[in-house]
Order: structure tokens, then C-alpha cells, then sequence
């Protein structure tokens, strides 16, 4: 058998078969003959057309809405609020978990300290030693009490304090010094600086900001400046400013920001 | 006019018939021819020799749906042509694919002689009972192309198709007449 005899026995297909594929293709293709129908026709696909035109429209708007509802309820159950809030979130939370053991550290220090001077004390022989001692601690005590009234008083920029330059940090802490790396090391005192815009731009900037690199991988330069931030719990926190105008928190280990060298002339201001 | 008017009109020997039957089918009768002859020339010849043949059958005929009626003689008399024409060799078009395509259902190494030949009716009887069975739509695709020759992209048109998707469709449809036919002992 050949396909041409196929397609031969294929001619004997029923006449009613043929007559249906026919139909089928007819109704399919078919035009409305009278006016009439032509307008019905119109209608009824102009009708369809408006339709499916607003079930897009609606498709769109659900889903839009379903979408910015989810994600304000994201935003709602994380509570996010900027990125600076993030950071700052972060950061603390890093804070928490460094500053515990610090503090057990600390406290074990100053213990020995005490116990060793106690046994000093005891051992000392010679009564002007221990007045000459004595004097040293009035001294010291002196000087801290006049740093105290220094963070009690601030500094004042019509009602804003130095603590206001830190920006959105300024809730967590409540008294912010500053002193050169230099004279920290020829034993100077602390500054609290005087409240400018620019000093607050630049240390908002510096703190929340700045672009967080790996210590290892930023050329920081030395270190110029300490900023000493007291939480109120009593926790100091020290910030260190670098030549390069880089930035890092001792209690965020490993991590430093880099702020503009703009910012980082402002904070030098501050001295001035 | 309507169809029965016009075999009235055959059975009363009036040759107004074909001139009724060729305003109404003349332009579809030359369709179905073109498919398989794919020559303008031939296709109209083909249709006249449908008149004619349509002539000599009514009566005694009388046929239930006259477009089908003269679409299978049409469709005969197009493929006797096109046999006649391509004996000596066979060229490209629609009718080639449609013959290559059918040659997948065809049995190419048996015997089909002239003693056989008494097995084509019952062939034609196959087939028909094969697009019976089919469903709707696949019955549709295998009329439009192995009877009427149709082009592919023609049909998918028709049905709202993607061509491939016909081609798909076709080609099951082809599986299962093989079956069809190996079943019934027409092919090994």
C-alpha cells in the first residue's frame, strides 16, 4: 500500500463528516450577514473588550495594594525605620554583647588594684609617703569633680548640648568628650566641645554615615582623636578618629568608617 | 438557491443546475481542487469536469449534503489529475507533504497489487470509520489535511492554532491510524 492509495481511500471519508469539519470551519469564520448582527457583534466584543480592560485594571490595583500592604507590615513587625536606625541597632546590639565580659574584665581589675593597694598601704612604712599619697588622691578627686560639673554643665548652643551632635545616637548616650591622641598622652583633660551645626553634621555623619570597611583593608592612617561617649548606664564608649578620616568604635571591634574629609575637618574643628 | 432546489433542478435535467451549482460552489470546488493540483489551469479544469461528473451522477443520486458531495468528486477527480501529472515525476508542494506524511501509515514494502485492489474499498471504509472515532477537533485536522489537502498554516488559521501545535496533532493523529490500520491487517 502507498501513501497515494492512503490518501485515495481518505476521499471515501463520509460526506457528513466532511459537511461538519466544514461547518466548523464556516461558523468559525463567519461574518454577521446583516447590519443588525454586525452592531450586536460590535457591542458584544466592545463589551468584552471594556471588560477585560477593567479586570486588568483591577488585577493591577489588588495586587499593587496587596503588595504595599505587605510591605508596611514588614516594615510595621521589624520596625525599620531608616538605615542609620539599622546600623544603629546593630551597633548596639554588638555593644551588649562585648561590653558584658569588658565590664566583668574591668571590675576584676580594679579589684586587684584595690587589694593591691591596700596591701601597699599597709606595708608602707613611712608616714609622708601615705600624706603624699593622700594629696595625690585629693588632687585627682578635685580634678574629676571639676570634669563632672564640665558634663554636667555641657556646653551650650542656644538649649543644645554637645550630646546633641551625636544625631540619632544621642538617646543612647549622655555626655560626649573629646581630646587629642597627644594630649591623652601628655596626660591633658578631656574637652566637651561647644554645640555648632557643623560639629553636629560632622559627628552625626561620622557615627551613623559612614561607610563601615574592614579595619584590615582601610589605610586609616594614625590615630588623632578619642571621643569619649558615656551611655546612662555609666559605660564608656571611645571613639577613634583617624588621619585619613576614618572612624571606629573600640567596642565594635574590627570595623571602621570612612567618612568624608570634609566631615573629618569638622570634628578637628572642634578643638579649635 | 438552496441545495435541494438545485438537485431538483439536476434530476429535471436542467442545465440550469450548473450554472446554480457554480455560482454557489465554483469558487470552493476550485479551492479544494488547488490544494491538491496547485495549478490555477488544472483547478479550473478540475471543476468543470465536477459539473460534469455531477451531472452524469444526479440521478440517480441524490445526494444529503450537496458541498460535501461535489467536494469529494472534486477531490477525486483533482487527484486522478494529479497522478496523471506527476506519474512521470513527482514535484514539491502541499500534496507532496501530504503524501509523505501519509507514507508513515503506509506500508512501503507490501504488496498492493491489482489482486489486492478489492481491499480499497474496505480501506475507504476503514478511514471512515477511523475519522468517526476521532475526536471533534482531531476529526476536523485530519479531514482538513488528508482530505482536502489543506496547508498547515492554512489550517491552524482556520482553528485558531499554532502551526505547531497542528503539526503536533497531525502527527498523533497519524500514529493512531497506523495503529488503526495494523489492526485491521492493512499493514504489517
Amino acid at each position: 500500500m502507498r501513501a497515494e492509495d492512503l490518501f485515495e481511500a481518505a476521499g471515501g471519508i463520509d460526506d457528513k463528516l466532511i459537511a461538519r469539519s466544514d461547518r466548523r470551519v464556516r461558523s468559525s469564520q463567519e461574518k454577521p450577514s446583516s447590519g443588525k448582527a454586525a452592531k450586536r457583534t460590535k457591542k458584544r466584543k466592545s463589551r468584552r473588550s471594556v471588560g477585560a480592560e477593567i479586570y486588568r485594571f483591577t488585577v493591577v490595583a489588588m495586587s499593587t495594594a496587596v503588595v504595599v500592604f505587605l510591605f508596611l507590615m514588614a516594615r510595621d513587625l521589624l520596625g525599620i525605620r531608616n538605615l542609620s536606625d539599622i546600623r544603629n541597632r546593630i551597633a548596639s546590639t554588638q555593644e551588649s554583647s562585648i561590653a558584658e565580659p569588658m565590664q566583668a574584665e574591668e571590675a576584676a581589675a580594679e579589684q586587684a588594684e584595690e587589694s593591691a593597694v591596700m596591701r601597699a598601704e599597709e606595708a608602707a612604712e613611712k608616714a609622708e609617703a601615705s600624706s603624699d599619697q593622700r594629696d595625690s588622691n585629693e588632687a585627682e578627686a578635685e580634678e574629676s569633680s571639676e570634669v563632672a560639673e564640665n558634663r554636667a554643665a555641657g556646653s551650650f548652643f542656644g538649649n543644645k548640648t554637645a550630646v546633641d551632635m551625636l544625631g540619632d545616637l544621642k538617646g543612647d548616650y549622655v555626655s560626649l568628650e573629646i581630646i587629642s591622641v597627644e594630649d591623652e598622652a601628655n596626660g591633658g583633660s578631656r574637652l566637651v566641645p561647644e554645640y555648632t551645626e557643623e560639629g553636629e553634621k560632622a559627628l552625626s555623619e561620622a557615627f551613623s554615615k559612614g561607610k563601615p570597611t574592614p579595619k584590615v583593608f582601610a589605610a586609616t592612617g594614625e590615630a588623632t582623636y578619642y571621643v569619649y561617649l558615656t551611655k546612662k548606664n555609666g559605660e564608656v564608649h571611645r571613639a577613634v578618629f583617624y588621619e585619613n578620616a576614618y572612624v571606629s568604635m573600640d567596642n565594635i571591634p574590627g570595623v571602621v568608617m570612612k567618612i568624608s574629609q570634609a566631615d573629618y575637618e569638622e570634628v578637628k574643628a572642634l578643638f579649635r | 438557491m438552496e441545495d435541494t432546489a438545485i438537485i431538483d433542478l439536476y434530476w429535471k435535467r436542467d442545465e440550469q443546475a450548473i450554472v446554480e451549482t457554480d455560482q454557489k460552489y465554483g469558487k470552493y470546488c476550485h479551492t479544494v481542487a488547488y490544494n491538491v493540483l496547485n495549478d490555477v489551469e488544472d483547478s479550473r479544469e478540475c471543476v468543470n469536469d465536477t459539473w460534469l461528473r455531477a451531472w452524469n451522477s444526479m440521478p440517480p443520486k441524490r445526494p444529503s449534503v450537496l458541498r460535501a458531495f461535489l467536494a469529494k468528486i472534486t477531490r477525486n477527480l483533482a487527484f486522478d489529475r494529479y497522478r496523471a501529472r506527476s506519474a512521470a515525476k513527482r514535484g514539491s508542494g502541499t500534496m507532496e507533504a501530504v503524501l509523505d506524511e501519509l507514507a508513515e501509515c503506509a506500508d512501503l514494502s507490501g504488496n498492493w497489487n491489482a489482486e489486492e485492489a478489492c481491499m480499497a474499498a474496505e480501506l475507504k471504509e476503514a478511514i471512515n470509520r477511523f475519522a468517526e472515532q476521532l475526536p471533534a477537533r482531531e476529526c476536523d485536522l485530519f479531514v482538513r489535511r488528508y482530505f482536502f489537502a489543506e496547508e498547515i498554516p492554512a489550517i491552524a488559521r482556520r482553528y485558531q492554532m499554532t502551526e505547531n501545535n497542528v503539526t503536533v496533532s497531525l502527527s498523533r493523529i497519524r500514529k493512531k491510524l497506523r495503529k488503526y490500520l495494523k489492526e485491521g491487517e492493512f499493514i504489517e
